[in-house]
């Protein structure tokens, strides 16, 4: 289903416009733009189609595509001059394809309201005074205006599509993006700590991971109080967990911070270690602790497969033994394989919620992978989601 | 829902006299007042938070807002430095690769302003401008260039050095390179322009969005105002566009009107509040706390063993708001006694998010990523 942005404005460029000569002309135009209801607009509508159909028969005259809105069962021929006098211009499709367009892509079981009420309830909502419709994505993606595609899938397939397993205490209003392979949100810090990551995992090994000459954590009295409440938010330690195993999560973030600041390492982690990072802003936690720190955090929920690279690399150790136990408990491996060639980033969409008012209530309208812009009700039955893919085909994520 | 924009607005013009009120009808109409001349303060009901975020983007990118910078002598000095550094450009480039580049950054410069305001054209990740440090440990001294990046390349407008620990503003101690005098100079400008700016307030927009339980005649009144200048006139200084949810809830003793509750859509509306806020403590007249001599001799203390904060706790229970992040404020503040009232009740004000990122290292989320 299309629903144009701008007015059709390509009937004919070079169409001559009939001159309308005498002085009910503007009384007409009077009437549909001081027209203070819905019947009332329409009636002014018709009377000005009427008065500007042409009378003659002419081979480039042609039938209006949407009658119905004029209730005319009779569809005489129209002509240029009739369509840029139309008051209904804005949502008429004529020649669409020569116009900027969203088109609205059902997926799943998603089935697409009627025409009426996604172009007066969701997209357009607000009567724009300008000659274009404000596309309702404006400001969020740099195609607003555009000739799109938009989405509507029900949340439950998205919700399959782009699991949440995100820690249940994060807020996700600052996160910028999805991780595919892990299912979990991503913050501007991350996305700079995977852009630094991917560049280098090229070059470098991580099969330096190991001691790191160190057999106990050495974290300072910050960084540890960041540790436990990152830990307790994410899960990591429970009540009825002892003193033993925060201590090898520290032991293990003393040595991932010696990696990251290790000689072939500092050159690329320096820099982004030491910015000034806000918590929940910069990064999902509720408290930080130094900048080298915060990475490890990270990258320890994205990259948990180097967590196993580096329980490897201390398979043979006895006096490891304990530590990879606990540190396998703590974090067991739940990554999906993102097949070759497709991307396994994507931003968070900004999305439009249509929902049966009954389920208002259980909309998130924070999610790892969108952010719920407007709601709408609607008499579906299942909630909906209207996303913009900003330029992405949710086809080929599918 | 209880929402009386015209009463608001007369507390907001007393509070801050040289502001530009609107309220949805006026955006709807499509007036979002000019903010350059004048601090913008939008009164809406509490259901529009709903859509803020789309609201805030539509008025930071529109057409109209646009108009803010548009004509003013920043605006002038930024296409000053563009022209002078597009011409420099277009002798490595072409000029056809310049005037892409003049363009692009011109519509990026635009970005900045709507989400950082004028501060970060010179200043920050985002800025057209950027420092280049050479560190020269032996020497005890740090070298700095002056560049203007563009594709895979920079203009390099000059050098400077500094001793270490040494503060310096980005206008300072430059030798500036043959042949870039002018362009420096467009760039000195700038800065000037953004001093002016930055010293205003104006520039900033404050979106309310407010509701109460009970006509808000019944409130204490210095509860209105202190609630209401708490969120424009004590704002934190961050940000251009801020959105702060207020709510007036009164406890159900002494209060004569059938209270009202949130909607589900307000309900949903209320997701948008970040905790960090504050609560207003209003007891009514009629409260032991004032009838009591020991416990009004123990004020501040008996308020807050008072029978008034069990009613309030009951009465949030009651609006099904006390798992909310607004509920985790960070401060508790009590209302003066001056004006007293029958009406036992409290506020709420809560900082909402809007997803401008001025506060994080982003500007905008697709920007990032893309």
């Amino acid at each position: 289903m299309k629903f144009p942005l701008s007015e059709s404005n390509s009937l004919s460029i070079d169409a001559d416009i009939r001159l309308v000569n005498d002085g009910e002309f503007p009384m007409l135009l009077m009437n549909l733009l001081t027209a203070n209801s819905n019947e009332g607009y329409k009636i002014a509508a018709m009377r000005i189609r009427e008065y500007l159909r042409p009378n003659e028969d002419s081979d480039d005259y042609y039938n209006c595509i949407n009658p119905g809105w004029f209730d005319d069962l009779q569809n005489e021929k129209i002509d240029y001059t009739t369509c840029i006098y139309c008051g209904y211009r804005k949502n008429c499709t004529i020649n669409i394809e020569q116009q900027n367009y969203i088109e609205i892509v059902p997926f799943g079981n998603a089935r697409i309201p009627s025409r009426n009420f996604i172009n007066r309830q969701v997209l357009f909502p607000i009567i724009s005074t300008i000659r274009s419709n404000t596309d309702p994505f404006f400001g969020f993606s740099m195609r607003a205006g555009s000739t799109r595609k938009l989405y509507l899938l029900t949340q439950t397939l998205f919700d399959s599509i782009f699991p949440n397993k995100s820690s249940i205490n994060f807020q996700f209003d600052a996160a910028i993006g999805y991780d595919m392979p892990t299912g979990k949100a991503i913050w501007p810090i991350d996305q700079q700590f995977l852009e630094i990551y991917e560049q280098i995992t090229g070059i470098i090994n991580f099969e330096i991971i190991g001691k790191q000459g160190i057999m106990d954590g050495n974290l300072t009295s910050i960084d540890r109080k960041c540790l436990l409440d990152v830990a307790i938010m994410n899960g990591w330690i429970k009540d009825s967990d002892d003193g033993e195993v925060i201590s090898e999560l520290e032991l293990l973030c003393s040595r991932l911070i010696l990696v990251l600041k290790s000689k072939s390492m500092i050159y690329y982690f320096n820099k982004l270690a030491n910015i000034q990072m806000t918590p929940i802003l910069d990064l999902p936690y509720v408290s930080s602790g130094s900048g080298h720190l915060n990475l490890v955090l990270r990258w320890l929920e994205l990259k948990p497969l180097d967590i196993q690279i580096y329980l490897d690399s201390l398979n043979d150790d006895l006096d490891e033994s304990n530590h990879c136990k606990i540190v396998s408990k703590i974090f067991p491996l739940t990554v999906t394989e993102v097949p070759q060639g497709l991307v396994s980033l994507y931003p968070r969409f900004p999305a439009i919620a249509l929902s049966p008012p009954h389920e208002l209530d259980q909309i998130e309208i924070e999610q790892p992978a969108c952010r719920i812009i407007d709601v709408v009700e609607h008499k579906g039955i299942e909630r909906m989601l209207l996303l913009d893919c900003l330029g992405i085909d949710l086809g080929q994520v599918i | 829902m209880m929402f009386e924009p015209e009463i608001v607005r007369s507390y907001v013009a007393e509070l801050v006299p040289n502001s530009n009120i609107l309220t949805n009808e006026d955006l709807v109409r499509g007036n979002y007042g000019m903010s350059n001349d004048e601090r913008r303060v939008i009164i809406s009901s509490l259901n529009e938070l709903i859509f803020m975020p789309k609201r805030v983007r539509q008025l930071l990118y529109s057409e109209n807002n646009r108009e803010m910078v548009s004509g003013t002598k920043l605006d002038f000095e930024i296409r000053n430095f563009l022209r002078i550094s597009s011409s420099l450009v277009a002798e490595n480039i072409g000029g056809d690769g310049a005037n892409e580049w003049q363009n692009q950054t011109y519509k990026k410069i635009r970005n900045v302003l709507a989400a950082e305001g004028p501060y970060g054209v010179l200043y920050g990740r985002n800025s057209v401008v950027e420092l280049l440090q050479i560190d020269m440990k032996s020497q005890f001294e740090v070298k700095e260039k002056l560049l203007v990046p563009y594709g895979n390349d920079n203009l390099e407008l000059g050098i400077r050095t500094l001793k270490y620990g040494q503060s310096c503003e980005l206008d300072e101690l430059w030798e500036v390179n043959s042949g870039f005098e002018s362009l420096f100079e467009s760039i000195l400008n700038i800065q000037n322009q953004i001093t002016k700016f930055s010293l205003s307030e104006n520039f900033r927009t404050f979106h309310l969005y407010i509701w109460s339980d009970q006509p808000l005649v019944n409130f204490q009144p210095s509860l209105i105002k202190e609630a209401i200048s708490e969120c424009i006139i004590s704002s934190p200084k961050s940000g251009i566009h801020l959105a702060k949810v207020l709510l007036f809830i009164s406890t159900n003793r002494f209060s004569s009107n059938e209270l009202k509750s949130f909607k589900e859509k307000e309900m949903l509306a209320l997701k948008r509040a970040l905790p960090g806020g504050r609560i207003f403590l209003s007891p009514g007249e009629n409260e032991e706390i004032f009838l009591d001599p020991v416990k009004k001799l123990n004020r501040p203390n008996s308020v807050f063993e008072s029978k008034y904060l069990t009613d309030a706790v009951e009465r949030v229970n009651e609006l099904g708001i006390s798992e909310f992040r607004l509920l985790d404020a960070s401060r508790a503040v009590i209302e003066s006694t001056q004006d007293l009232v029958r009406a036992s009740c409290f506020a709420i004000k809560s900082e909402c998010w809007n997803g401008t990122w001025a506060k994080s290292l982003e500007v905008d989320g697709e920007q990032v990523i893309i």
